[in-house]
């Protein structure tokens, strides 16, 4: 029997290889589309009417068109970005551009790999250097430059890169530039314990026209107390180790940034010429900065347990200080909030704080018996003395899978949320919402099923108390109904009882997939690990097309 | 491992060492702008329950203090966090400010501030978010030479509020491109709460509020072009509201500003006098 399996794999080893030598030589096509078109419908009650794809313009879209190809050893891609009236990248204006949104080659010999383009790459979990694409938010900050990376073996490389931040069409004005070193060593391969060490240096230089800008300012804007002499370079150097022991995992990373100018917007200005009455709040400083995170995990049977904790002072990192939002920035501070899916749990998320954040979070997973599955998460947000209060979160849900026929989710999520840290609305009570949840699934047929999900989330202030409520029909492997309406029960002076309905289907054929919806969405704050924007009361048709090929 | 801790080694060397680069020093001896004829108007985009903007207030002041007779501020307090930041209190948003948020097209945030309605071309707006960044655009625009000069005549009669504006535009070059006046009135020493990052500044002096956009939002077209010592006028006619807060005469500014047509929109010259 064991003699069997060995020739069985020594067979299918055989043909993986011959099949990867033949992909080398010969040219392999990919790439994928995606598009999303908006009919955008006044509805004045909802707020959907302040860009002027409502008033004049009615159609907006967003396109991508990416292609991959590989040939011996060369490896190469391009993208074709398409925006047409779109609000993806301010959501309030229009926007219409097309062109090369990126491309890259990329080529392996022996143990050095090249690579020039559009980069996308990060050292440890992102704080000092990560160059990544979020589409729903339109952050895509490629490095467009050139990198290399040697390894010295199967464990240890080193690699670098230079080059401008992408911006849109364009590029940012200051030139980057990195080296990172990662590892993995294990004493023996039956040893109980593994670590993979790495670690990150980033370098910043201004252009000229940065650092003239940055004079001009400093010298006519600021008072002589606040001002400081501006620089070309700043760097950030981070270390960062994996431990594996057992079915523990530890992770930790800490970064440093010696001096670095940038927008601290909590800093008292005073007025360069009437500093005794006059201070604003916000001015450019030279400061040094430092993020320190780790998390512990351990995972063994049906328990898991993660506990994560990271403080951050003084480290926004942008290849422009004079940038703002989600503009140009190089690193990316993991959140620690859960992310959560359902509609009202996901309604209010902490925005990562770059300047000035302490916070933790424990997550205990465990599976009891056949059927149930229960988790519960807890996050603290706080400022980096852990003294006032920026965010919590009890998060607490139980799944009951009865069979392949049916299964239940309940629990309830409990937060406090600063509104004039996250929303900048001064003077508002903070807000501390309760939200119990549901969702029941259940499978009439193997193809047919139907999903309903409700929550309902309390709250005094802010825009007041939810409900939401969907169904969902799914007709496998085609077809997917869904309607679902989320009104404002309960709300706060100054808001009304809306009711935002929507519906629509999604039409899977192959790779293929085709969404049409009518939706009624409110204004609201939407973040992706940690990065948050706002995003404006939407009212109309939504078509979406996805396809790989 | 031995190849790995010399460049670590290395790095870490450079980034510990504070004296690396030669810093750059500031101009603090900064000398008195040569005297221009060039007026450049500031429309900021402000609101009263804009927490940051404060930080747009106190830069635009300090361009104005520093340019008096050639910066005109107009305080657009459109729609957006432009509600009273004391419920009750007046009212700063217009109609008006609000058609030239939407006449301006994109925009992100508050406070934001157009200049010359300057088209930034990488960022496709024509207003510019930095505050620090304002005063640097300004002088870049006041080193141009009036294409065209403008000129404010005015009467007003203190019993029946009635408002006689008379402008001149006077070619300083010869120009080939259709040309739009603006003119409209501003308010300052207006007191109501804003807020700010810290909370309520109460009693807040609200300057250069716009109150009132005497010609069409995209200016009313006075020549498909202008020659040098041609002069193209035009006049409007107003008559102040009563009111128990706003429109005190003596508080309001009259302003004037000379554009390309809608489509190009940039400013070449602007004027402002006192109404009263």
């Amino acid at each position: 029997m064991f003699n069997l399996i060995k020739k069985c794999s020594l067979i299918c080893c055989i043909v993986f290889n011959i099949k990867l030598v033949h992909a080398q030589d010969q040219l392999v096509l990919g790439g994928g589309f995606q598009t999303n078109a908006n009919l955008f419908i006044r509805d004045s009650l909802r707020e959907a009417y302040k860009s002027p794809q409502y008033s004049h313009q009615l159609f907006g879209s967003e396109s991508w068109l990416d292609l991959t190809a590989s040939y011996q050893g060369f490896t190469g891609a391009i993208r074709f970005d398409a925006f047409n009236n779109s609000n993806l990248r301010n959501p309030v204006a229009s926007h219409t551009d097309f062109g090369i949104g990126k491309w890259y080659i990329q080529k392996e010999t022996d143990q050095f790999e090249v690579a020039a383009g559009y980069l996308y790459d990060q050292i440890g979990s992102g704080i000092i250097y990560r160059a990544y694409e979020e589409r729903a938010q339109l952050i895509d900050n490629a490095l467009i430059g050139v990198s290399g990376k040697y390894k010295w073996n199967d464990n240890w490389s080193v690699r670098g890169f230079v080059g401008k931040q992408k911006n849109l069409f364009d590029s940012y004005n200051a030139v980057l530039k990195g080296v990172a070193v990662s590892g993995f060593y294990k004493p023996t391969d039956s040893s109980s314990w593994s670590i993979a060490p790495g670690f990150g240096f980033v370098n910043r230089t201004f252009g000229e026209a940065i650092v003239n800008q940055l004079t001009g300012i400093l010298s006519t804007n600021y008072h002589p107390v606040d001002q400081f002499n501006p620089y070309y370079n700043s760097n950030a150097v981070s270390v960062f180790n994996n431990l594996n022991w057992k079915d523990f995992s530890w992770y930790f990373e800490t970064a440093f940034k010696p001096s670095d100018i940038f927008e601290d917007d909590k800093a008292i200005k005073r007025d360069p010429i009437d500093s005794i009455t006059t201070t604003t709040i916000g001015k450019l400083v030279s400061k040094k900065g430092t993020v320190y995170y780790t998390s512990l995990s351990y995972a063994k049977h049906k328990l898991g347990i993660t506990a994560e904790f990271k403080r951050t002072d003084g480290f926004l990192f942008r290849t422009e200080p004079l940038l703002s939002k989600n503009n140009g920035l190089i690193g990316y501070i993991p959140p620690m909030a859960k992310i959560n899916t359902f509609r009202l749990t996901s309604f209010y998320y902490p925005a990562t704080q770059f300047l000035d954040e302490m916070a933790f979070q424990f997550d205990i997973k465990y599976g009891l018996g056949e059927h149930w599955n229960l988790s519960l998460n807890y996050s603290d947000i706080r400022d980096k003395n852990f003294d006032k209060k920026y965010y919590y979160e009890v998060y607490a849900e139980a799944i009951y899978k009865h069979d392949q026929k049916w299964q239940l989710t309940g629990g309830i999520q409990q937060q406090f949320f600063n509104l004039d840290l996250y929303y900048q609305k001064v003077g508002e009570a903070n807000v501390k919402t309760i939200t119990p949840f549901v969702e029941y699934l259940y499978r009439f047929t193997r193809k047919t099923s139907l999903r309903i999900e409700s929550q309902y989330m309390n709250n005094d202030h802010d825009t007041g108390s939810w409900i939401f409520g969907l169904a969902e029909l799914g007709v496998a492997p085609h077809f997917l109904f869904e309607i679902s309406d989320m009104y404002n029960a309960k709300p706060t002076k100054g808001h009304d009882d809306l009711h935002y309905i929507s519906g629509g289907m999604v039409y899977t054929k192959g790779s293929n997939r085709f969404g049409l919806r009518y939706v009624q969405q409110r204004e609201g704050i939407i973040c992706s690990g940690g990065i948050c924007r706002l995003e404006p009361a939407f009212s109309g048709m939504r078509l979406s097309i996805t396809s790989t090929f | 491992m031995k190849k790995i801790v010399l460049p670590l080694i290395s790095i870490l060397f450079l980034v510990s060492c504070s004296d690396w680069e030669v810093e750059i020093p500031l101009n603090n001896n900064t000398t008195t702008p040569e005297k221009t004829k060039r007026v450049v108007l500031i429309e900021e985009f402000t609101g009263a329950s804009c927490v940051n903007c404060p930080k747009g207030i106190a830069q635009t002041t300090a361009i104005r203090n520093a340019y008096p007779e050639n910066v005109v501020v107009v305080a657009v307090h459109s729609n957006f966090l432009g509600a009273p930041a004391t419920a009750g209190q007046v009212n700063l948003r217009t109609p008006d400010a609000q058609a030239i948020e939407t006449f301006l097209g994109s925009w992100f945030s508050k406070p934001e501030a157009a200049i010359n309605r300057l088209y930034d071309a990488a960022n496709q707006t024509y207003r510019y978010g930095s505050p620090d960044s304002w005063r640097g655009i300004v002088e870049e625009e006041l080193k141009k030479d009036p294409v065209v000069e403008l000129l404010i005549d005015k009467t007003y009669n203190e019993t029946s509020r009635e408002l006689k504006v008379k402008l001149t535009v006077k070619g300083l070059e010869a120009l080939s491109k259709p040309l739009h006046i603006h003119c409209g009135i501003t308010e300052s020493q207006i007191i109501a709460d804003q807020l700010d990052n810290t909370g309520k500044l109460i009693d807040f002096v609200h300057s250069h509020a716009l109150r009132k956009m005497l010609s069409s939002i995209p200016g009313d077209k006075i020549g498909d072009g202008i020659a040098v010592n041609q002069s193209l006028e035009k006049e409007y006619n107003f008559t102040l509201p009563i009111d128990n807060i706003l429109w005190k005469p003596e508080n309001c500014e009259l302003f004037a500003y000379v554009s390309l047509d809608e489509n190009e929109k940039y400013i070449l010259q602007a004027a402002e006098v006192k109404l009263k």
